[in-house]
């Protein structure tokens, strides 16, 4: 099975743990939609990182994902915080063993 | 052996700076408001640094007290965001910055070094720019308070931030200059330490969950914060000779928080 679909739901359960579970022990996620708001791009590699710089986020701000469309491997949703939404595109560009291995989302215009 | 002076060697990573700094056998001038024990101070300098007045007595005294000179000086002292913001400013900054502009001239005769402790979290999202402007630029604490006073609950960090930012660039700002004359001065951004100044963070509604989950990577799964010893020993080589080429840096020693949050950011 694709895992792009069921990212937005995992997202949504705000467990860092289980979202890691996504990806690959040596995955690459590479963020650039916070720029859009002013933020650092967020670069994560191995899926400890992705469990501790999601665990900081869903513990300090209440976080959801608003599922847009998913062709193949492409998934278009939205990041909402507090007052903000941002348009994301995210790209599966590989997969090893049904995880994310490399992850790449911009800011949809 | 040196002469060396520390805002905040009554606890935290002061306190870890003196007595390593002591069992190296120099000795230790401690200005806090509460008294460093004898393991981490031999001199104690009595003033609540967030009072203007109290920093001129202090730096008055500490002129008597190393009459010589001081082989080193660390400005160390600062509260945690669960103090009143304006209380923040006062201390993280205009303290820090006051403080070591007096004892300048002390360490500037015996061609010491200077450290001054910032905080990782002067370069995390969302800095008040504002606000640093006001403290870096406008250089008005009366103007800074009033600014603190709007500050409640979650949003007394963006004075805690604030405040490590501007004294980091501060720091950056006059290393220059006072190289130029001998002294070389750098600033330390821990990350998250075991100290009581956490312990106050943990404990507050308004920031626990954020502390709790800040993540550390060299600490990942473990539940626990760095030490401040492990601190004070970076501190320890920025202040002695090992790091004479090192100048105007912001090191940040922070168990990896830095790397791993700003990948993208020199």
């Amino acid at each position: 099975m694709n895992p792009l679909t069921n990212y937005v739901e995992i997202f949504n359960k705000n467990d860092s743990k289980l979202f890691a579970e996504l990806f690959s022990d040596d995955c690459i996620f590479y963020d650039t939609a916070p720029t859009s708001v002013g933020m650092d791009p967020m670069f994560i590699r191995g899926k400890e990182g992705v469990d501790m710089m999601f665990n900081m986020y869903f513990n300090s701000m209440p976080m959801s994902a608003k599922p847009v469309a998913l062709n193949g491997n492409i998934m278009d949703y939205i990041i909402c915080y507090p007052g903000i939404e941002i348009p994301c595109r995210g790209e599966m560009l590989e997969e090893k063993e049904g995880k994310i291995a490399r992850y790449h989302v911009c800011c949809r215009k | 052996m040196g002469v060396y002076a520390i805002t905040g060697a009554s606890s935290g990573i002061g306190a870890a700076i003196g007595r390593q700094l002591k069992e190296q056998g120099h000795r230790v001038i401690n200005i806090s408001r509460r008294t460093a024990g004898e393991e981490a101070a031999d001199v104690n300098i009595a003033a609540n640094l967030a009072v203007k007045a109290e920093r001129a007595r202090a730096l008055e005294e500490l002129r008597t007290v190393a009459a010589d000179g001081l082989d080193g000086f660390v400005s160390c002292s600062g509260v945690g965001p669960s103090l009143p913001a304006d209380v923040i400013l006062s201390v993280n900054y205009f303290a820090a910055k006051e403080m070591t502009e007096g004892a300048y001239p002390l360490v500037d005769k015996k061609k010491g070094v200077i450290l001054v402790v910032s905080s990782n979290s002067a370069t995390l999202p969302q800095l008040n720019t504002e606000l640093v402007d006001i403290l870096l630029n406008q250089n008005d604490e009366e103007g800074a308070a009033a600014y603190g006073k709007t500050l409640e609950g979650p949003n007394k960090y963006q004075a805690y931030q604030a405040s490590k930012n501007a004294i980091a660039r501060w720091t950056r700002r006059w290393s220059g200059a006072w190289a130029a004359r001998g002294v070389r001065m750098n600033a330390i951004a821990p990350g998250a330490t075991q100290t009581e100044l956490m312990d106050q963070g943990v404990a507050d509604p308004d920031f626990s969950a954020s502390m709790r989950n800040y993540p550390i990577p060299m600490l990942y799964n473990t539940g626990k914060f760095l030490s401040a010893d492990d601190i004070a020993k970076v501190a320890l080589f920025l202040l002695g000779p090992e790091s004479v080429a090192v100048c105007g840096a912001v090191v940040f020693v922070d168990g990896g928080t830095d790397g791993f949050l700003r990948t993208e950011s020199l």
